[in-house]
């Protein structure tokens, strides 16, 4: 596809090449792609799911009837939310609905153009019988990428409150999951929209949903339910409760845990440094949820299945519109409101902590992801220099070409930023035992400001051409912790503060982190919603697992 | 001779072991600044100055408590128990009572004892508003007090800086997935602030009950586009292009002045439960299912106290015995604006429950940034909107602009659209989550 994007002077810098260097990910299979029901190849898909009644659990120990869809396959039980159904740009969409449940239902796909055959019209659509015979088959075609929902269309106050809902992703042409976007086949790969500004490492969907018991109880029993009444006690996150937001079946690489047979789904993010994350947001329920990603901002790419971007037509015509702008937003606190989809990229890089959050020492082991941006410098200079000329053109790829971009690609002008000086013969800073550590500020023009010899390493004369990278590679971490005693720990702390470590704990504190990784909690901001009828914590809660990418470059021997 | 009480005795000896408790217990609590300390060459003031300050530019050092209080509701209902933090990096009738013993001490930052007497039953609400400039260093240390109205909680304390960029999981004060202090130590953050934009800090230990207690407050990064004429950077910036209004202040690194502004207020919307903070107050079970705010509040106050300033405030409301008579509401929600200038307005939202619509009677907002980031396309086209109502969510915040040159002077009103929670407690005709603006 031709894509370009309009440069405008100043800050900045689009780069779109950068895009395709991929990042080596923690290979853990079954994470980062959405679990569901995946039909997205060929020219049709086709669905059968049957209404029915059955049971979820919630983690104070309490079960809670529920009415939702079953796809008829494995165990062939309702599942919470029901699946999630995949399917690819184009096909033809066939959904057959079955009823069990005690009341007619039906299926509404907002963003769709639905044909129906079958069942008795409803006020909606054609709505299927109980009794298990009637069928409709709801039949549209996925014009246009992206997510969306399904759920009921018939006594929706009660119907989609009893849970009969769920996500459909349709996948963009060109989709494959195997391949980095564009990387190797121009145009294919893992993105959300089919074009580069929605690439995408690994995905992960969040839906929101809430629950008043009493109502499901009423409902069970056959009983006439004022909805008005609808007050939640429990808050879901793709079907769960914290903490079984984070059950999952890493020998089957599943969220699908047998004490758990109706709810499929779990919520666990897991993704390493620099990768980029596509969070697919839904929303059921009756409240604005407020979903804050604790650790970075975020770019929100897409409303209701519409990327947010300004395009031309292209020429011809009948090829794909070209992105001339985006209107991304660039939040950290993402409203998901009851109806709506949108989706969002995140990514986490560390870039200017100040500290290395490794944990490593200038000459010790270095993780080659730590460079975040790299070049040379242009003239020699003395021991004593105090400032640099470095082409902000300069900025480009790290040693190798695996290395993370900070955020956009732009090396900030106007804050001081940490960088390491070293020998051209050496491809790491850390192999080099004279590398000195500066900080650098820019002063325009290319021009920076440089303090020299920090933290411990000694300023020395370098020739033209001497190697300076973007990283905080080696830099002290800054504070004193307290003693153990003095700490309380939360159960996914590894004991360590640095990325990829483990530490002392006392006894039964902590440790459940299998990878050490930086954990984060992306939660709704309603802090009522983080409790489980009455008792805290629960709710809409998950964690991400920030980490360390694969490769590291090994300690300069001594 | 003195006839004691078997009862009395009891007391005194309880007291006794409570005093020798504390003083032991205190080596926990532990005031980390790097360059101030006495240790490194500094002069253990508390603060990074003078020569200290030319030796590691940019950095600075905060010192908060995290304890209990009182607050005053504008329907002067019994005062409301609540958590807060204090800044215990000075405390003045400490510090006045030092000297008057001995003129050459004072308050030592330092000093576990008046660290922690500083920071009992100080708590605030909104907790103190923090300002900060981008690219500076901040080592920011936490001694959680204890609760002194509920001596049988033995809660933990964090701080999450709601928004940081790159947060690490360490320094993100997420109790679940990291560390949080204990009563009576410390913990010492370190933040490089790196974005500039409106921030929010929180207790995130237990958060549903801590922050319907009142556990937040403002932080602002200032961008380096603010004119610094000490330092040498930053602009002067006329805006619009061609009208002969400078600005010297903004929000963002905008580069076109675009989000320049003269004057700068917080408004925090947050609200509480009157049942779940009386049943805290008098060790009964917290009602989190049944969570219903009653109070809904600008800055951690309700209208009128929220028009006005703090002087006459504590004139109107009082200083409470229970709290010590400590000074608990001192970020003022008065926004005063002298008639042409432009006004910076933090909007934030702590509420548990609930998203509030806020709206500006008579004053147009325009709103140039939300969570930290300039409302701008990719390519760099501002996205700046004018709009009279503005929905806020818990966890959001947004950078708002009023200007005053085409509206005339007196009095306008912000405040919710949800007029339900135009009221203090039960009934009342206008209270809660409104302000005046004053343009003079």
């Amino acid at each position: 596809m031709n894509k370009k994007l309009k440069k405008t002077g100043g800050l900045v810098v689009m780069i779109m090449a950068l895009l395709m260097f991929s990042v080596p990910a923690i290979t853990h299979a079954g994470f980062g792609v959405v679990e569901g029901n995946d039909q997205s190849v060929g020219a049709t898909a086709n669905f059968s799911l049957t209404a029915k009644q059955d049971f979820i659990s919630v983690p104070d120990g309490g079960v809670i009837p529920m009415w939702g869809y079953s796809d008829n396959s494995g165990s062939g039980r309702m599942l919470y939310p029901g699946p999630t159904l995949i399917v690819g740009e184009g096909q033809i969409v066939n959904v057959t609905l079955t009823n069990e449940i005690s009341q007619p239902t039906s299926i509404v796909f907002p963003g769709h153009v639905v044909k129906t055959s079958g069942g008795t019209h409803g006020l909606l659509t054609a709505e299927a019988a109980t009794g298990g015979i009637d069928t409709v088959v709801y039949t549209f075609t996925a014009t246009n990428p992206g997510t969306y929902t399904y759920y009921s269309g018939t006594s929706m106050d009660l119907q989609v409150e009893m849970g009969l809902m769920g996500v459909i992703i349709v996948r963009p042409a060109g989709f494959n999951q195997t391949d980095e976007f564009g990387a190797v086949t121009p145009g294919e790969g893992r993105s959300a929209y089919g074009n580069p500004e929605s690439a995408y490492d690994v995905e992960f969907l969040e839906l929101f949903d809430d629950i008043d018991p009493a109502i499901h109880d009423l409902a069970a029993l056959g009983q006439v339910v004022d909805t008005n009444t609808n007050t939640p006690f429990y808050w879901f996150f793709n079907g769960r409760a914290f903490p079984d937001t984070l059950e999952f079946d890493l020998g089957n690489a599943t969220g699908y845990v047998p004490w758990l047979p109706t709810q499929p789904y779990d919520a666990l993010t897991i993704a390493a440094v620099g990768q980029k994350i596509l969070v697919r947001v839904a929303a059921a329920g009756n409240d604005l949820t407020p979903q804050h990603f604790h650790g970075n901002n975020g770019k929100l790419i897409a409303r209701d299945g519409r990327q947010l971007v300004v395009t031309v037509p292209a020429v011809p015509a009948t090829n794909p519109p070209i992105i001339t702008d985006t209107l991304y937003e660039d939040i950290n606190t993402l409203v998901a409101t009851p109806g709506q989809t949108a989706d969002m990229i995140w990514k986490w890089t560390g870039q200017d902590l100040d500290w290395d959050f490794y944990g490593h020492s200038k000459n010790g082991a270095m993780n080659k992801h730590e460079v975040l941006a790299s070049t040379t410098l242009a003239t020699t200079i003395n021991a004593t220099a105090t400032s640099l000329n470095i082409a902000l053109t300069g900025w480009g790829p790290g040693p190798d070409d695996t290395e993370i971009i900070a955020d956009d690609g732009v090396v900030p002008s106007t804050h001081t930023i940490n960088a390491i000086i070293y020998d051209v013969g050496s491809t790491y800073p850390n192999q080099d035992a004279n590398a000195e550590l500066v900080k650098l500020r820019s002063t325009g023009s290319g021009a920076y400001a440089v303090e020299r010899g920090t933290d411990g390493s000694t300023a020395k004369p370098w020739l033209a051409g001497s190697k300076i990278a973007y990283t905080e590679h080696g830099r002290p971490f800054p504070v004193i912790l307290p003693e153990l005693q003095d700490m309380s720990f939360g159960g996914v702390y590894s004991g360590s503060p640095f990325l990829g470590e483990a530490d002392s704990l006392p006894p039964g504190q902590g440790g459940l982190n299998p990878f050490n990784a930086f954990a984060h909690p992306w939660h709704v901001h309603h802090e009522k919603n983080l409790v489980n009828n009455d008792l805290f914590i629960g709710g809409q809660l998950t964690v991400i697992l920030i980490t360390a990418p694969d490769e590291v470059s090994p300690p300069l021997a001594p | 001779m003195i006839k004691l009480r078997l009862s009395m005795v009891l007391s005194m000896l309880l007291l006794a072991a409570v005093f020798v408790g504390i003083s032991t217990a205190r080596a926990g609590v532990k005031y980390q600044c790097p360059p101030d300390e006495i240790a490194n060459g500094g002069d253990g003031n508390g603060i990074v100055d003078g020569a200290e300050l030319l030796a590691h530019p940019g950095t600075a050092c905060l010192h908060s408590s995290a304890g209990d209080g009182f607050v005053m509701m504008a329907d002067r209902r019994p005062p409301m128990y609540m958590f807060g933090y204090h800044d215990v990096t000075f405390d003045q009738e400490i510090d006045d009572r030092e000297k008057a013993l001995d003129p050459l001490s004072g308050y030592d930052p330092y000093n576990p004892d008046h660290i922690v007497e500083a920071g009992t039953l100080s708590a605030e609400l909104s907790s103190p508003t923090i300002v900060r400039k981008e690219g500076e260093s901040l080592y920011w240390t936490l001694t959680n007090v204890g609760m002194q109205v509920r001596p049988d909680l033995f809660d933990a304390h964090t701080i999450h800086y709601h928004g940081f960029p790159h947060a690490s999981s360490i320094f993100d004060g997420v109790p679940d997935v990291s560390v949080a202090i204990n009563q009576l130590a410390s913990l010492t953050y370190y933040f490089k602030e790196t974005r500039p934009g409106t921030y929010i800090y929180h207790c995130h230990v237990e958060a549903t009950e801590h922050m319907q207690m009142g556990m937040y407050g403002n932080i602002w990064v200032q961008p380096a586009q603010n004119l610094d004429l000490a330092a040498g950077t930053g602009a002067a910036i006329e805006y619009p292009s061609g009208s002969g209004k400078l600005y010297e202040k903004y929000a963002y690194n905008d580069g076109d002045g675009s989000t320049g502004y003269d004057v700068e207020f917080p408004l925090q919307l947050s609200a509480l439960d009157s049942a779940f903070h009386d049943a805290s107050n008098f060790v009964q079970p917290l009602p989190f299912a049944l969570m219903d705010d009653d109070y809904a509040l600008i800055n951690g106050r309700g209208y009128p106290d929220t028009k006005l300033n703090n002087a006459d405030f504590y004139t109107s409301a009082g200083t409470m015995i229970e709290n010590g008579e400590h000074k608990s509401q001192n970020v003022p929600s008065n926004i005063v604006i002298p008639h042409g200038d432009t006004a910076y307005l933090h909007v934030s939202n702590l509420s548990v429950i609930r998203c509030y619509t806020l709206t500006s009677l008579g004053i147009p907002m325009k709103v140039v940034g939300k969570d930290i980031g300039e409302l701008k396309s990719g390519t760099g086209e501002k996205l700046h909107y004018y709009t009279s109502t503005l929905e806020v969510c818990g966890g959001e915040t947004f950078d708002v602009l009023l200007y005053t040159a085409d509206v005339d002077p007196g009095t306008y009103f912000l405040y919710t659209t949800n007029l339900n929670y135009l009221s203090n407690g039960m009934d009342e005709d206008f209270g809660g989550m409104m302000t005046e603006v004053v343009i003079n």
